[in-house]
């Protein structure tokens, strides 16, 4: 079941390279990066907390590229 | 007491003051041109991400700037909008000296509902004083701020702005305000991040400050890179001071693609001394930096030349005072050192946690608490929650800080603290809200043990706490409920308890057992007892300085003698509230509002409407800053039945939806306006509506005689009335009457009485019907009740005209006197022009006696200003004849004056 209160897969594309440590900052998602970008991805509890993930790469400069919803296979 | 300022007074200067300029800027007169043009228009936006360096523009710009500034740094706790308004407030008064005394009140406690009022009074104290310059208001990182009244207010602000007051506003993100209305006029100016990126040029400045042989394309290069991003440039810069092969680090840092401030920060970081190093991480867990802060921290005793040191060499603190006391890190920075922190996790807790210490003996709850929580200590934070609740919440009103801890703390913990549970019931309970109210104190009551497991030091000391004494609280709690629902005995018994569990000094619950107590009486029915009890409680409650309470107790006694039939007596203990409340000639204080309301109600019973009118208006305006909120739903009441009985239907049903706005929990004695509510729907003839309140209720003309539910019972007399069930309303009326009488409730009577009246009437007793008005008016007359039996319309103008003609007819019947009689006629007739109502009914006579001759023409002299001498000169009588026959016209004319005598006159037509 989707909506605002479920919990979902989501992956945030951004540019810039970060280094591993980052996952501490983003809550323990995964940091994964190739050469200029980096994707950010993990489960996510809901809208207002992917709303809070979104305002903390915001809040670090970094420009967003794109934002997915992995739906589950 | 030492002589230095409390930290809270010190935090919130910090939060006024333009953050201080820094060496190595670079002027960008653009910008400030840009600004300069946007001032014209009265309302800046600065909005771009961290980084970008807006509250460097911001800070440079105003202090090149000759308008008086007031400057507003907003943090995480501002939120809460009773704080953020303190705070606006605060920083206006810097220049107009005197605004945040003036206007204190308006923000609470309690939080008032809405902030329009508070907002408009804060317009007018800036354009009051003309020929005063205008006024800049800047408000930095806006984007803190996301609660949703808050931002009305704010917009409210803006849709308002007089010129006299420019705004600007710096945020990392668009603000839901409405701009985009004023972007359209050409009202807002805007500067954003593609304006505050460094140009080429701007970048190659303030790289060479400190390498003044950076040749040009390195300069480009590296603006290009950190894409004009003022932080990115600063880091580089930093990055370069003490970077030994320049091209080296231009060419590996342009051709990598890692996060800039990532690659940057470890290059700065990389290059400083161990101890510095350490000190600026451990440090990044900390707001606001002080020496003494860092000390507690760190552990290091040279944390005040540290901290110099690293404002001196340009890592990115700001310093927050003038005297090198506190300091910030930029935001983005301590983001950048705190994510290296939490590299050991263990460490940033132990951080943490001295932190937390050092805030608690500051006594700052607010940072304690973050720490504590940060270091995941949760039982600590939930103590700091506990014992600074009564302050928070009670003395300061700030009920949105209490709401944004709660949810931070784990939920069963939570529930295994009584204290908590109490604290979320006192929080409930001030909106009557039972139903949320009740299972904590059921929760509360499970794990009460548990408070005694560790000691307890409230901040306000124990005689101004509720949660130092758990049981005694718990059981106060309950006795609210109670009392809320009109349950006389339980709330005696609980209250009771309540007493039982006090302990010494603890001043400020044995005030509520007080109170709770007369309620109890009042529950009953015991009027003459509760009137004792508030008695000698509001002498109690005066001697103690409690200026709220005595206030209320008043309110209450002034209630209570309405009750008992005694105007004269409520009059005058709402004189003596009056004094109580303030001097004469001071300006007016929120306790004196209450007072105001109860001269108005019973000017309003005595159908004075103009007087009424004037003290409910003030009565009103005050007590929307009063702690409770019953007068002023009683206030607005009262206004609705003024504006009902002017034959404004509209505005009587519009204050009417207003007083149910401040009204809670269930309708009973203590929330009488769903009573006064349905009232007021069947005297404007909407029946359905009434009956469906009554059903809803749960009354039936079957139920027992219960105080508390006896307005909802007079409501549904007049109910079965309007639905043709006379027998039925007089049945009822018979058992409140016997009920009312045997406690002696004059006031009660009198209505009961009225509407009796009215029922038999129904039934074809006339008799009857005169008989019971007769008794009604035998008690209501010396006291001067008018509205009682005029609001009932024109039913009760038919029995009343029998009974005038009853008199006149029988002499040896009881007399009610002429001038009473003639005074209730007035209404009448009033209520009549107004076209209040259904049709007049032209049975009843407009003047119970006519006036002779020789009445008439004294009334028509004096409709001429004639003096009493003159007329007996004119009239060749003695003047002790003339002031006979002008009482007599007073009398017959229900008038109390000579000018209502010849207003009245002219009504009927006796004079032109």
């Amino acid at each position: 079941m989707n909506g605002a209160a479920s919990p979902a897969d989501y992956e945030i594309r951004v540019e810039g390279v970060l280094d591993r440590q980052w996952t501490a900052w983003f809550e323990g998602l995964e940091i994964d990066s190739d050469d200029s970008q980096t994707v950010i991805s993990g489960p996510v509890a809901d809208q207002a907390a992917l709303h809070g993930l979104l305002n903390r790469v915001f809040d670090l400069g970094l420009v967003i590229v794109s934002v997915r919803r992995l739906d589950p296979d | 007491m030492t002589g230095s300022p409390p930290e809270r007074d010190v935090l919130l200067a910090t939060k006024l003051q333009v953050p201080r300029s820094r060496p190595g800027l670079v002027t960008r007169r653009r910008l400030a041109d840009q600004l300069d043009e946007g001032l014209n228009r009265g309302l800046v936006l600065v909005a771009a991400p961290a980084g970008y360096g807006k509250s460097v523009l911001l800070s440079e710009w105003v202090r090149g700037t000759a308008q008086p500034v007031a400057w507003l740094s907003l943090d995480p706790g501002d939120n809460d909008p009773v704080r953020f308004w303190r705070h606006v407030l605060a920083a206006l008064d810097a220049v107009r000296p005197g605004m945040a005394e003036r206007l204190g009140p308006l923000a609470g406690p309690p939080a008032p509902p809405a902030y329009d009022a508070l907002v408009s009074g804060l317009i007018n104290d800036v354009v009051a004083e003309p020929g005063l310059p205008d006024v800049l208001l800047v408000l930095d990182d806006y984007h803190l701020i996301s609660s949703v009244t808050l931002q009305a207010s704010v917009r409210f602000l803006l849709d308002h702005r007089p010129p006299q007051l420019r705004v600007v506003l710096a945020s990392r993100s668009d603000p839901p305000l409405g701009l985009a209305r004023y972007r359209g006029r050409g009202e807002l100016a805007e500067v954003r991040a593609a304006d505050l990126r460094f140009t080429v040029d701007e970048a190659a400045e303030l790289l060479r400050q400190v390498s003044a042989d950076l040749d040009r394309t390195a300069a480009a290069a590296l603006a290009e890179r950190t894409e004009g991003w003022a932080v990115g440039l600063q880091l580089a810069a930093l990055s370069l001071r003490t970077q030994p092969d320049v091209a080296r680090f231009v060419a590996a840092f342009t051709g990598s693609h890692r996060y800039v401030l990532d690659y940057l920060t470890e290059e700065v970081l990389g290059q400083q001394r161990e101890d510095l190093r350490n000190f600026l991480l451990e440090t990044s867990v900390l707001e606001r930096l002080s020496g003494s802060l860092c000390h507690a921290v760190t552990g290091r005793d040279d944390s005040q030349q540290l901290l110099e040191e690293v404002d001196r060499s340009g890592l990115f603190v700001v310093q927050l005072d003038d005297v090198r006391g506190w300091w910030r890190y930029h935001h983005l920075f301590a983001d950048l050192l705190r994510t290296r922190l939490e590299q050991d996790p263990e460490h940033a807790r132990r951080l943490h946690r001295n932190a937390a210490r050092w805030y608690e003996r500051q006594r700052l709850p607010d940072p304690a608490i973050r720490h504590a929580l940060a270091a995941g200590e949760h039982e600590r934070a939930a103590r700091l929650v506990e014992e600074h609740f009564d302050t928070v919440f009670n003395l300061r009103g700030e009920q949105a800080t209490i709401q944004s801890w709660l949810p931070a703390l784990p939920e069963d913990l939570v529930r295994s603290r009584p204290r908590l549970l109490l604290a979320q019931a006192q929080m409930a309970s001030m909106h009557g809200d039972l139903q949320t109210m009740e299972p904590l104190l059921d929760a509360a009551e499970q794990v009460i043990c548990h408070a005694d497991d560790e000691p307890f030091e409230p901040s306000t000391g124990p005689e101004g706490s509720l949660l130092v004494n758990p049981r005694a609280m718990l059981a106060l709690q309950r006795s609210y409920a109670a009392q809320l629902r009109g349950d006389a005995a339980a709330t005696a018994a609980l209250t009771r308890e309540a007493m039982e569990h006090l302990g010494q000094n603890e001043l400020m619950l044995a005030s509520a057992v007080q109170g709770f107590q007369a309620t109890a009486e009042w529950l009953h029915g015991r009027l003459d007892a509760a009137a004792e009890a508030f008695e000698s409680s509001i002498g109690w409650w005066r001697r103690e300085g409690q200026v709220t309470t005595t206030a209320w107790g008043y309110y209450c006694l002034a209630r209570l003698q309405r009750g008992q039939g005694r105007l004269d007596a409520a009059a005058a203990t709402c004189e003596r509230a009056l004094a109580a409340a303030g001097q004469p000639g001071e300006r007016p204080r929120p306790a004196a509002g209450p007072a105001l309301v109860g001269l108005g109600q019973v000017a309003y019973q005595r159908d004075d409407l103009d007087r009424a009118l004037d003290y409910v208006s003030r009565g009103i305006t005050l007590c929307r800053q009063f702690v409770h909120t019953p007068p002023l739903a009683a206030g607005l009441v009262t206004l609705a039945w003024i504006r009902q009985a002017s034959g404004d239907r509209r505005g009587a049903r519009d204050a009417m939806t207003e007083a149910e706005s401040f009204s809670a929990g269930p309708a009973g004695l203590l929330n009488p306006v769903p009573a006064q509510r349905a009232r007021l729907l069947l005297a404007q003839g909407a029946v359905t509506r009434a009956a469906q309140w009554a059903d809803d209720c749960g009354l039936g003309p079957g139920d027992p005689p219960d105080y508390p539910r006896e307005p909802g019972h007079l409501v549904l007399a007049r109910l079965l009335l309007a639905e043709h069930h006379p027998d039925l309303a007089v049945a009822l009326l018979d058992r409140l009457d016997r009920a009312a009488a045997g406690q002696n409730r004059a006031g009660s009577l009198i209505e009961i009485r009225a509407i009796r009246a009215m029922a038999l009437a129904a039934l074809g007793d006339e008799t009857g019907a005169t008989s019971a008005l007769a008794a009604a008016l035998d008690s209501g007359c010396p006291q001067g009740y008018v509205r009682v039996f005029a609001d009932e319309g024109p039913a009760m103008a038919v029995v009343l005209g029998r009974l005038i003609a009853a008199q006149r007819g029988d002499q040896q019947a009881a007399r009610i006197p002429l001038a009473c009689l003639a005074r209730l006629q007035r209404a009448f007739d009033h209520g009549r022009a107004a076209g209040g109502g259904a049709a007049a009914d032209s049975r009843a006579p407009r003047l119970i006696e006519q006036l002779t001759s020789r009445e008439t023409e004294v009334l028509a002299m004096l409709a001429a200003g004639r003096s009493n001498q003159s007329i007996a000169s004119h009239l060749v009588i003695s003047l002790d004849t003339v002031k006979k026959h002008v009482s007599h016209v007073l009398g017959k004319l229900g008038a109390a004056n000579r000018t209502e005598a010849v207003a009245r006159g002219r009504e009927l037509g006796l004079i032109d």
